[in-house]
């Protein structure tokens, strides 16, 4: 502390007055000598000779100011920014060299942090946990909850201070019948229980919360908005609370509105709905139901699925139902606590992670290639900096100054790298539903990632300056001072960093190359799946019939079937159908347990789940799904439910195996109709091109009774869904915009949504692997690119250097083709060494690509194969034009004094 | 001009001689140099182009404080002067430097004496 006061309190000492000094000593000495005796004519000369270098000293008294106050550190800067500005080309290459690495590393690292890093937006979030479960039937699977689950676990449960159980539905908003047509909105809603929300621990920004009566079915109907709901469509409307608005054609009050951070479970939630869980009524082995909970303190997940999983077996004795503990024993089936965290990520992490390791090696790449134009042209200046190492420049200084430059070029690539990350980012958000990046909300450029990108300037910065100062200073003077004369070879010595980080780079290139050529190879295979339908010239709309508007099956029908016949009837359209849930999408997916009708279910075994959809005949044609067998049943009749099914082929398999399975008989419940197969279509991928094909029974869109999930309903009811998916099939024109425009002038209180092509969907479900791919893409031709620019550089620089020797070749004989072989000789063994090196690095890493690649193995030789030789290419192509120079080296030049 | 041997200052033993030689009282620059070059029966040469420097660090150090004044023949420079902390530091230099020399010497005295 004292010797801060001191350090502050200090006078300045200036130049001048060292100077002064010095010649007050000069006059000192001369007089003195001349004391002595010398003549008065030789004194100065003998004092100034016994002083020795005035300038040295001068510049030893600066040194000692400089680092005792840091005021040499503009001045470095001015003259780092002059030599820079003097080799515009090296700047303006290392500038955007270091733009590239910096932009993507930042970019990625805000992705990864706001995605992956940062906790989610409910307090104490790391004590939030999913409750789901798993089965053994046929593979593991998993299953969420049903409402006996729920409300038994709710009850029993030791370790949590609470659960909450959700479900998504989407809804139609203000579609009141007759009035505010026009306004009708499709919205993402939740269907909550009370508990949710404390179990989250967000309270409501205005009004309140569900209250635990409201959970029950057919309580008063009410609504919590969301933020941006109530701002948006109702313009904050102070009185929004007690309001009433119609959803699904019902009136509900608003009760409350959540504050935009409760953002559960996605940011999309706009509103959310009781539940509607009666523990009276209960069907126990429909697992509707996700589950939240908050762990006690100092519970941990480990503790409280153990204790899930005493509790489970005393589900069936509390809540009976299909839920039954033999078919909890046969299916193996046991509770599973997750981190929310890990399930609202999913599988983006991984995809996300291996970005930010190409962006990282990108950037390595970046800094490599700097460093060695630093070097080359630290070698330029070698002549300069042994002179003024011999005039005594320390090595101190010296190393300041490379590093000054450095900052200066990391600065500005990190300046514009800020920028290219920002323009990346909006970029990725335009297109941001397209690739299934959970959180992306929460991506900012903010403080952290702004303080992650200066670290890595900084690091850059002193990565690449330093090296190339030592190098430069490490040379004897005296022999730097020798070299600089004539010569026809350059020394060894520094060369081999040059050349190692020649070899970094292309090492590196190979790897992202690999990785990119991989993700090509898995993003070809996937989309080489045969899908079971034809996407093209197939468009898809969806439309949820309210209650309201359409209060029978009858009404139903006769919308459908009026709107078919209309569809039907556009130019271009050649068929048209109704389904209830559409192929890769998750949408409308019922999974029911399935029984063959001439196979009693054996006490004990879970008969096995399957998927049903509702379909009308049209829709086979036009999703393009082929009959292999029989044919589809025939047109909707509302007063018809008929008793017929069309199975996939793999249904037909799995039972019947190559028997005929037409005419054969299916129940949806143990004591249900029996349904007689009619047709057999081929295998539709439903749930994803990496998954296997869907065994999927199709019914018709009329069907009794209930609900094919519900174990209720009377026997003679008429059922059909109300959430439906329209599939046209049609050229020409705007096949999308007329469909869309016919629907609703039929039923203009029901909005269409999610309208668009069955291509579109294909590739949605392939959004992450072609995001990744594209990325991993961008950054292994970025590092090809800039690897080639090193490797060109160095090519040049180092057949620059052998002009001479080249020349005094050429003049003993050597022919052209020799010296090009030479040169590429020497560039390609550099580029040899560094693929050797790089296919070890990749046979390493690209394991890590995991669940990413698919179709082709990890460590697939033709990738690999052709990932080098397109680097060999590349290396080679850098070489070419220097090579071609040392080639033409004319033998008059080794009779030249400089080169 | 003179037909002694003399050696170079080592580094680090300059500082040590330049406090010896204000222990006796302020002085200059030149002065300095010349008592050192005195005291030392023109043994010692004292680099002028590095006393500065030294005298600038020793001045860093507060060891020594410098003030402008007037030399005995009227000439305007720059006076050093030993400061507590440069007395303290003296008397531990001297002390180090005679355990050192002492060291020196009687591994000197144990090998056979050359001339």
């Amino acid at each position: 502390m004292a010797g801060l006061l001191r350090f502050l309190g200090r006078r300045r000492r200036g130049d001048a007055d060292f100077a002064a000094e010095i010649d007050a000593h000069l006059a000192l000495e001369t007089e003195r000598l001349v004391a002595e005796g010398v003549p008065p004519a030789d004194a100065a000369w003998e004092a100034r000779r016994r002083f020795g270098n005035v300038g040295l000293a001068r510049e030893a008294f600066h040194r000692r100011r400089a680092s005792a106050r840091l005021e040499a550190l503009p001045r470095l800067l001015r003259h780092a920014a002059r030599r820079l500005g003097r080799a515009p080309g090296f700047t303006v290459a290392a500038t955007l060299t270091l733009t590239l690495g910096i932009g993507a590393t930042t970019a990625v690292f805000s992705l990864v942090d706001g995605v992956l890093l940062r906790p989610l937006p409910w307090p104490r979030a790391a004590e939030l946990v999913d409750l789901s479960h798993e089965l053994t039937v046929q593979g593991v699977s998993r299953v969420p909850q049903s409402d006996g689950t729920y409300l038994y676990y709710r009850r029993a449960n030791r370790v949590f201070s609470g659960i909450g159980a959700w479900r998504t539905v989407d809804v139609n908003l203000g579609a009141e019948t007759g009035r505010d047509a026009a306004d009708a909105e499709r919205a993402e809603a939740t269907r909550a229980s009370a508990s949710l929300f404390a179990v989250l621990g967000v309270a409501p920004l205005r009004g309140r919360v569900f209250r635990d009566d409201e959970d029950l079915p057919g309580a008063v109907p009410v609504v919590i908005l969301s933020e941006a709901l109530w701002r948006g469509r109702y313009g904050a409307d102070p009185a929004i609370v007690g309001r009433r608005i119609a959803i699904d054609g019902v009136r509900r009050e608003v009760v409350g509105v959540m504050p935009e951070r409760f953002a559960f479970p996605d940011a999309g939630a706009a509103l959310w709905l009781p539940i509607g869980i009666d523990a009276a009524r209960t069907a126990t082995a429909a697992f509707d139901y996700r589950a939240v909970a908050r762990l006690l303190p100092g519970v941990t997940r480990a503790a409280a699925e153990a204790d899930l999983r005493a509790l489970l077996p005393r589900v069936p004795e509390a809540f009976p139902g299909r839920l039954t503990a033999p078919a909890i024993g046969a299916t193996r089936m046991r509770p599973v606590v997750q981190p929310l965290r890990d399930v609202v990520i999913g599988g983006a992490g991984r995809a996300l992670w291996i970005v930010l390791a190409a962006a990282a090696f990108l950037l390595l790449v970046a800094c490599a290639n700097v460093a060695n134009l630093f070097l080359v042209r630290a070698e330029a200046r070698g002549h300069e900096l042994a002179v003024r190492r011999a005039l005594g420049a320390g090595r101190g200084w010296v190393v300041a100054e490379f590093l000054a430059e450095g900052l200066l070029v990391a600065a500005l690539g990190g300046a514009l790298g800020v920028a290219l990350a920002v323009a990346g980012l909006d970029a990725l958000r335009l297109v941001g539903s397209a690739v299934a990046i959970p959180r992306l909300a929460a991506v900012a450029l903010d403080a952290p990632v702004l303080a992650v990108a200066a670290g890595v300037t900084l690091l850059t910065a002193a990565a690449m300056s330093v090296l190339p100062a030592f190098e430069a200073y490490g040379a004897e003077a005296g022999a730097a001072l020798a070299r600089t004369g004539r010569r026809t070879t350059a020394g060894p010595r520094r060369h081999r960093v040059l050349r190692a980080l020649v070899v970094a780079q292309v090492a590196v290139g190979l790897v992202l190359a690999t990785g990119a050529g991989l993700m090509v190879r898995s993003f070809r295979s996937l989309r080489s799946v045969p899908l079971g339908f034809e996407p093209r010239d197939a468009y898809a709309f969806r439309v949820v019939l309210p209650p309201a508007d359409f209060p029978t099956t009858a009404a139903t029908v006769a919308f459908v079937t009026r709107a078919l016949d209309a569809i039907r009837a556009v130019p271009g359209v050649r068929s048209a159908g109704v389904v209830s849930k559409l192929p890769l999408e998750a949408e409308g997916r019922q999974d029911t347990a399935v029984f063959v009708a001439d196979r009693p279910p054996t006490m004990g075994t879970m008969p096995v789940v399957h998927q049903v959809a509702h379909a009308t005949p049209g829709s086979f044609a036009a999703l393009g799904i082929p009959f292999v067998a029989g044919n589809a049943f025939a047109a909707p009749d509302p007063s018809v439910a008929p008793l017929e099914a069309v199975i996939t082929r793999a249904v037909a398999r799995r039972y019947w195996g190559a028997a005929p399975a037409v005419g054969k008989g299916l129940r949806l419940a143990p004591d249900g109709p029996v349904f007689t197969v009619v047709g057999v279509t081929g295998d539709v991928r439903g749930s994803g091109l990496d998954r296997a094909p869907d065994e999927t029974i199709y019914v018709p869109l009329v069907t009794a009774p209930g609900p094919a999930t519900a174990s209720g309903g009377a026997a003679d009811a008429r059922w059909a869904p109300r959430e439906l998916a329209f599939v046209v099939r049609g050229t020409g024109g705007d096949v999308i915009g007329a469909v869309e425009r016919t629907i609703r002038d039929l039923a203009p209180a029901v909005p269409v949504y999610g309208a668009g092509s069955m291509a579109d969907v294909v590739a949605r479900s392939t959004a992450r692997t072609s995001f990744t791919l594209a990325l991993l893409e961008i950054a292994a031709l970025a590092a090809l690119a800039i690897g080639a620019v090193g490797l060109y550089g160095v090519a040049s620089y180092m057949v620059g250097l052998r002009m001479k020797e080249m020349a005094v070749r050429t003049a003993l004989g050597a022919r052209p083709a020799a010296l090009l072989r030479l040169v590429l000789g020497q560039t390609v063994s550099l580029a040899a060494l560094g693929i050797v090196l790089g296919l070890g690095a990749a046979l390493l890493l690209t394991r890590f690509l995991g669940s990413l690649v698919f179709g082709v193995s990890p460590t697939d030789p033709t990738t690999f194969a052709a990932a080098a030789s397109l680097t060999t290419l590349v290396a080679a192509a850098a070489s070419w034009v220097p090579a071609r120079r040392a080639a033409a080296a004319h033998p008059a030049a080794a009779l030249q004094g400089d080169l | 001009m003179s037909t002694h041997s003399r050696s170079t200052l080592l580094q680090g033993t300059l500082d040590l001689l330049i406090l010896r030689t204000l222990a006796s009282g302020r002085a200059h620059g030149q002065g300095v140099a010349r008592a050192i070059q005195a005291a030392s029966g023109d043994r010692l040469l004292v680099d002028h182009g590095s006393l500065y420097p030294a005298l600038q660090r020793l001045e860093d150090r507060d060891w020594i404080r410098a003030s402008w004044g007037t030399s005995a023949n009227n000439r305007r420079a720059r006076f050093y002067e030993l400061t507590a902390e440069g007395r303290r530091q003296l008397a531990a230099e001297t002390r180090e430097w005679r355990a050192l020399a002492r060291a020196i010497g009687l591994v000197l005295g144990a090998a056979p004496a050359a001339g």
